[in-house]
């Protein structure tokens, strides 16, 4: 993460849905800034020698500074973090952040906002929904989840929101109709998508099918970094070396051999972390660079991708 | 063409192209002025049976056919009523000089629109409108430079920067100096 840490304290920790744990973070010296709908935070989780950096929605008003609270859903094929926050945090725990980001604000000039949520992916819109309601916006919120698993707040959303909420349980057989939930909507509707690629995928699918406008579409990924092949990286400024794991992405090594590399999104969205290329095939694996700055093998977001090859020469 | 697109220099003035019916649009919504109907048309003609509808907007009595008529006097307002009909899937297809051309442009975007669903033809003429920086005045058709702001009188070097909001490009005076200077008249591009 870039810049300066919050030092944080968990107040509280609870379980809001089989598979997904809630933790409020208070802060331990200043107060804690302010925050726009759609923010996120880093989490930095020291594990003996490891460190894990996670980004997670922040779920609080963001009017409210007194704590900031964030949801973490136990990743099946977790790389260690979402199972460090489940199992070795609780209430006293001391954890730092990152200052809140935001890489999904919602689109003011919005006649209507459609919310779409996959599991987790209900958190961010938790900020969302405080600074709609105060600006009398028109809104629904629309949770896909599987109560088995994920299915955070339904409950309390149901009772907050009333005929604005719309729930689909896939484990009792409900499914989100998106087609005709989009084809139903009025000119100056916005749809904000947080969830599986999946679920992103058949938005657009759709809205190229039906030819709605694509730039009424904001997405945010929340996918943590893929394994791969092991791979060498040598920093030709500084003439080091190192090996990148399969397990972690060449940004967290790099940070392991305290390496900074300024950075927000940690999933290749937002492009802080670009950086120079001089040779070694690369597997890009974002979503920011286009097309002819990924086939220049020039550069690459090390957040997400990695070395093609055995070896990088990065321009660091 | 395409090689004098890509010398400009002036990022705030469109880039026009071509325009071809979007196929996937439900809907298709043919908007011109009397300048660019001969373009409309032809565009209507080529685009895809869906559901479609088109207008002129001016003061005109011989219409081609399927096309309705908007008089002039308050038009923005009128078509603004008009478009509230529409699903969010409709292409809209516009024709006409380059003022008129973001002038509907606003109120599309204005009811809610997205500019990738909105259409603009290569404007059918030269002529400008032209915002004047010194008493922000509009002088509309303006095909030369220098020209006559019609709000202050004065003569104004009619600038290649466009303003989207004003559908206007920019004048400032040419003769500041002296304004007994009158330098020789040019065609705009």
């Amino acid at each position: 993460m870039s810049g300066s840490y919050i030092e944080v304290q968990v107040e509280q920790c609870r379980q809001v849905a089989p598979a997904i744990k809630e933790f409020a973070l208070k802060a331990l010296d200043a107060p804690l800034p302010a925050f726009s709908p759609g923010s996120h935070v880093v989490v930095e989780m020291r594990d003996g020698q490891k460190t894990y950096r996670n980004p997670y929605s922040l779920l609080s008003d963001p009017r409210d500074p007194s704590a900031y609270r964030i949801a973490v859903r136990l990743q099946e094929q977790s790389r260690g973090g979402s199972r460090f926050m489940h199992e070795r945090i609780a209430e006293g725990s001391r954890l730092r952040i990152s200052p809140p980001a935001n890489l999904f604000a919602p689109d003011w000039r919005a006649r209507k906002h459609i919310l779409l949520a996959g599991g987790v992916g209900i958190t961010p819109f938790m900020s969302y929904l405080p600074e709609l309601q105060r600006r009398n916006a028109d809104f629904e919120l629309h949770h896909l989840f599987r109560s088995s698993r994920t299915g955070a707040y339904d409950a309390d959303l149901r009772q907050r929101l009333d005929g604005r909420y719309f729930a689909y349980d896939s484990a009792r057989d409900k499914r989100c109709p998106v087609a005709e939930l989009m084809a139903a909507q009025s000119p100056g509707t916005h749809i904000y998508i947080c969830g599986p690629q999946s679920l992103i995928d058949a938005v657009y699918a759709n809205a190229a099918q039906i030819g709605w406008p694509q730039e009424h579409i904001h997405v945010e990924a929340f996918a943590a970094p893929e394994p791969g092949e092991p791979f060498e990286a040598v920093l030709c400024k500084s003439g080091k070396t190192i090996q990148v794991g399969a397990e972690e992405s060449l940004l967290e090594a790099l940070e392991r051999e305290h390496i900074e590399v300024p950075n927000l999104c940690r999933g290749g969205v937002c492009g802080q972390c670009v950086t120079g290329v001089r040779d070694g095939a690369i597997e890009h694996r974002d979503h920011f660079l286009s097309e002819r700055e990924k086939s220049s093998g020039q550069c690459l977001m090390p957040c997400v991708s990695r070395a093609k090859g055995p070896k990088l020469e990065l321009e660091i | 063409m395409n090689d004098a697109v890509a010398s400009y220099t002036v990022k705030s003035r469109p880039d026009y192209h071509e325009v071809a019916p979007d196929q996937t649009a439900q809907c298709h919504v043919f908007i011109t002025d009397s300048a660019g109907l001969a373009q409309s048309e032809a565009l209507c003609q080529a685009s895809p049976v869906a559901k479609k509808q088109a207008w002129h907007i001016g003061d005109s009595d011989t219409l081609p056919a399927g096309y309705e008529a908007i008089q002039s006097g308050d038009w923005q307002a009128v078509l603004g009523e008009q478009l509230s009909g529409f699903g969010i899937a409709t292409a809209f297809y516009v024709s006409g000089l380059e003022a008129f051309l973001w002038q509907v442009h606003g109120v599309l975007t204005k009811a809610g629109f997205a500019p990738s669903q909105i259409h603009l033809e290569p404007p059918a003429g030269n002529q400008r409108d032209v915002f004047c920086t010194h008493c922000y005045h509009i002088t509309p058709d303006v095909s030369t430079t220098p020209a006559r702001c019609a709000g202050c009188g004065r003569l104004l070097l009619v600038r290649d920067h466009f303003s989207r909001l004003h559908c206007a490009y920019v004048g400032v005076q040419i003769n500041a100096e002296d304004p007994a200077e009158v330098p020789p008249t040019e065609e705009l591009s």
